[in-house]
């Protein structure tokens, strides 16, 4: 089996869309937060999102434009845009350009795309009843973003279409896990020899009507003060009270070493290994003894010959939910046993808001910065730890910490659980 | 060196019926289960064939677990409830039993929005966003967030099935339904599960159904299919007679002008294929075909030594069940096989570039 080793990054983030600037943003406890722009005036009942600016998607979208082919009209659907915007920036960090590239591929977690209540208010019929056949002679107005006109697989098509990659293209639909599940999926294609060097990780974004209703539905959205947005989202804090949407994307360069070795290329971090697992229990539940968490974690530091000792951050999916921080915190102590007083768990929900299929790729960039620069961020709006959420959380800002490796942890609804172990590179292993 | 994982069981829904065999049968004898659509007044798409065979129950409406799976996850449900039952899958533990599925889009229950739209009318009857948020939304059912997640409904089978293990769903064309079988086949190669269940479903056709294939210009040249197929896996040990095992696969990408994957894209995944299950083109006696008359697709097959394989075209007669169609050819292929032992290539490709292909062989 090959070493796998990271050679670029790139974000598309409410707090920037260059990973060292938005790195320092972050570790200096900045929020990404705030009172909706773009669907803001019309009222939403979500009053909180980590929202690209507008100002920020406009330039996304002229750099995106620049040698646009036929995906030209496809830019308008923003995960799309974000899965191009922060590929480019990881192929750019990894010193790859595009070309022709049969032995590399593109593996991505995506949302399932926006359902545009639009669309169907147009298709009524005097009784309010949808109108099939209106709706026939009505698609050339179906608004861009629609998931008929951008499926999942959508972003991940339009990235290997632009750089020339012709090798497995593929998007991984399990919601908040899918950028961990692409990683994995990535790491072992590059590890088996499929794959010279894969674009992984997620975008996402469901800031749309029916995405801005979509938690309030499941009851699952933080309660907002208006006059401190920033401040929804607390994970492990006694008083969260729920999630709150972001959107973006993260995407690295996933690279075999000797590839990386051969071409020169500046390595950042190692991926040793890799786990995922089922909870089969709720579906919008994790077991309170967080069973699917833990294996998912052991699973990952089993195979990558990874031993709990060597674990110095664990960035933690941490919605700031009811039910999954103190779920998450048990299956860490489980995993990690006594090491688990030593280690530092935070969450970036507080400061991105939750990126959702987007959210791993991001919190996988963090865990390499961790392992590089020895460093761990922080959970923003933490102030008074749940009981029961008894480990170095990095309330705050984040702080120096040598890192030798991290864990980086994904949970979805439907009980998808996935885990992904980044750790310093060191080119004696190899001897 | 090859994946050499065996087939304990498939199971399929297809217009054509539930038995592989049977199934199979009627393929041969060039049955067809294309037929007029049903369910909702198509005219306006140019009234296209399709093959369904989703019945709505009566109680949809209030039925809570309908509102999880869907209709695609009722589907998937079925095929691998008869997969992991008749694979044996039960007896291994269920944190060694992985589920990798290929997932199509899902249905949007537009009756839902629907009644959200009216319910958000202005004083001029217009549909208001602000009318939307300061209330309208309450109209769409409170499960409907989780029947848009393809994944929601395989967590559901998950508990139904208590299955623990490595896990995976892809979206949204047949390449990934494929690529889900291949990933399923390798995990077990390598050991992460013991076993695993494997297969795709292809929701409800839907006014959005054909709305998406007309966008794509696709909507002439296939005929929608509701179904679904699932497999179990598990790590081949012993020459049983007859076991259908899978031997490797392949994706890759490459975009035409116009829709799907170009024929070099098509060579690797079947080069991918053929050197991992460690097979020559003249050791398959099938070629599955994704397309029913694509050059790109003939020629590719041409261009890799394959022309002599028997052609088998299943979607002429099942038509096009999205992410689930691999699974389905791959029940077909095991029945095949049996009666002509040998190789079998199965091919899947998606709108947008995207082919794979997976070897498997019945000695």
């Amino acid at each position: 089996m090959r070493r796998v080793v990271v050679t670029g990054l790139g974000i598309v983030t409410p707090l920037g869309c260059d990973i060292d600037a938005a790195w320092k943003r972050l570790l200096a406890g900045e929020r990404g937060v705030a009172a909706p722009q773009r669907l803001g005036p019309h009222g939403p009942p979500t009053r909180a999102v980590g929202e690209i600016a507008p100002e920020v998607v406009a330039a996304l979208r002229a750099e995106a434009a620049e040698g646009a082919g036929p995906d030209a009209a496809r830019l308008v659907d923003p995960r799309t845009l974000f899965a191009l915007a922060a590929s480019r920036r990881a192929l750019a960090h990894a010193g790859l350009e595009a070309g022709n590239h049969p032995r590399a591929g593109v593996m991505l977690g995506a949302g399932p795309g926006a359902s545009r209540i639009e669309d169907v208010a147009r298709c009524l019929d005097a009784d309010g009843r949808f109108d099939a056949v209106r709706f026939a002679g009505q698609l050339k107005d179906l608004e861009q973003e629609s998931i008929l006109r951008a499926p999942a697989e959508q972003p991940a098509a339009c990235v290997a279409s632009r750089y020339g990659i012709g090798g497995p293209v593929h998007a991984v639909t399990t919601a908040c896990s899918a950028s961990n599940q692409a990683l994995g999926m990535a790491w072992r294609s590059v590890r088996s020899g499929e794959t010279d060097w894969v674009l992984a990780g997620g975008s996402d974004s469901q800031i749309n009507p029916l995405g801005m209703v979509f938690f309030v539905l499941l009851g699952a959205s933080a309660q907002v003060d208006d006059d401190d947005p920033a401040s929804a989202c607390r994970p492990f804090d006694r008083r969260r009270s729920g999630l709150v949407m972001g959107e973006g994307a993260g995407v690295v360069v996933l690279e075999s070493l000797d590839h990386a070795r051969a071409r020169g290329a500046t390595i950042l971090a190692e991926v040793a290994g890799y786990g995922a697992s089922l909870d089969a229990f709720r579906t919008t539940a994790p077991p309170p003894d967080g069973r699917g968490a833990e294996e998912a974690m052991r699973y990952a530091l089993e195979d990558g010959a990874v031993s709990p000792a060597d674990v110095a951050f664990v960035n933690a999916h941490g919605t700031g939910t009811k039910r999954n921080d103190p779920a998450e915190i048990t299956a860490i102590k489980a995993v990690l046993g006594e090491h688990a007083a030593t280690v530092a768990v935070s969450s970036s929900k507080g400061a991105f808001g939750h990126l959702l299929s987007a959210a791993a790729g991001v919190a996988f960039c963090c865990c390499v910065k961790a392992v590089q620069e020895d460093a761990v961020p922080p959970t923003a709006n933490l102030e008074h730890p749940d009981r029961g959420c008894d480990v170095d959380l990095v309330p705050g800002r984040g702080r120096a910490l040598p890192v030798r490796a991290a864990l980086n942890n994904s949970f979805a609804f439907g009980g998808q659980n996935a885990c992904i172990v980044v750790k310093k590179y060191t080119a004696e292993e190899d001897a | 060196m090859a994946l050499d994982v065996a087939v304990t069981a498939t199971a399929l829904r297809t217009a054509l019926g539930d038995d592989p065999r049977e199934v199979w049968q009627r393929v041969v004898s060039g049955a067809t289960a294309l037929a007029p659509i049903e369910g909702f007044d198509a005219s306006g798409f140019g009234a296209p064939s399709a093959a369904q065979v989703w019945h709505e129950p009566e109680d949809a409406e209030d039925d809570p677990a309908l509102r999880i799976l869907g209709p695609h996850g009722r589907l998937f449900e079925a095929v691998s409830r008869a997969a992991h039952s008749a694979g044996g899958l039960a007896t291994v533990p269920r944190e060694r039993v992985g589920l990798f599925v290929g997932m199509g889009m899902v249905d949007a229950a537009v009756h839902d929005l629907a009644a959200a739209a009216q319910a958000s009318r202005d004083a001029t009857g217009a549909f208001s966003l602000s009318a939307f948020f300061a209330g309208g939304y309450r109209s769409v059912h409170p499960l409907w967030p989780l029947s848009m997640l393809g994944n929601v409904a395989v967590g559901q089978v998950a508990i139904d099935l208590d299955i623990r293990g490595d896990n995976l769903v892809l979206s949204a064309d047949a390449d990934a339904g494929l690529r889900a079988l291949l990933e399923a086949a390798r995990s077990v190669a390598r050991g992460d599960c013991d076993a695993a269940l494997a297969g795709g479903a292809s929701g409800r056709i839907t006014p959005a159904t054909l709305a998406r294939l007309a966008l794509e210009g696709q909507l002439l040249g296939v005929a929608p299919a509701e179904g679904a197929g699932a497999c179990a896996l598990v790590r081949h040990e012993s020459d049983v007679v007859g076991t259908l095992r899978i031997l490797g696969g392949g994706s890759a990408f490459g975009p035409r002008s116009g829709q799907g994957p170009d024929a070099a894209a098509m060579s690797r995944a079947m080069i991918a294929a053929l050197a991992e299950g460690q097979r020559s083109a003249s050791s398959c006696r099938f070629v599955f075909h994704h397309g029913a008359d694509d050059d790109e697709e003939l020629a590719a097959v041409a261009a890799q030594g394959l022309a002599g394989a028997r052609a088998v075209h299943t979607k002429r007669h099942l038509g096009h069940a999205g992410t689930a169609a691999p699974a389905i050819d791959l029940a077909l292929a095991q029945v095949a096989l049996r009666a002509e032992p040998g190789c079998a290539l199965i091919l899947a490709s998606g709108s947008r570039g995207g082919t794979a292909a997976l070897l498997v062989e019945v000695a």
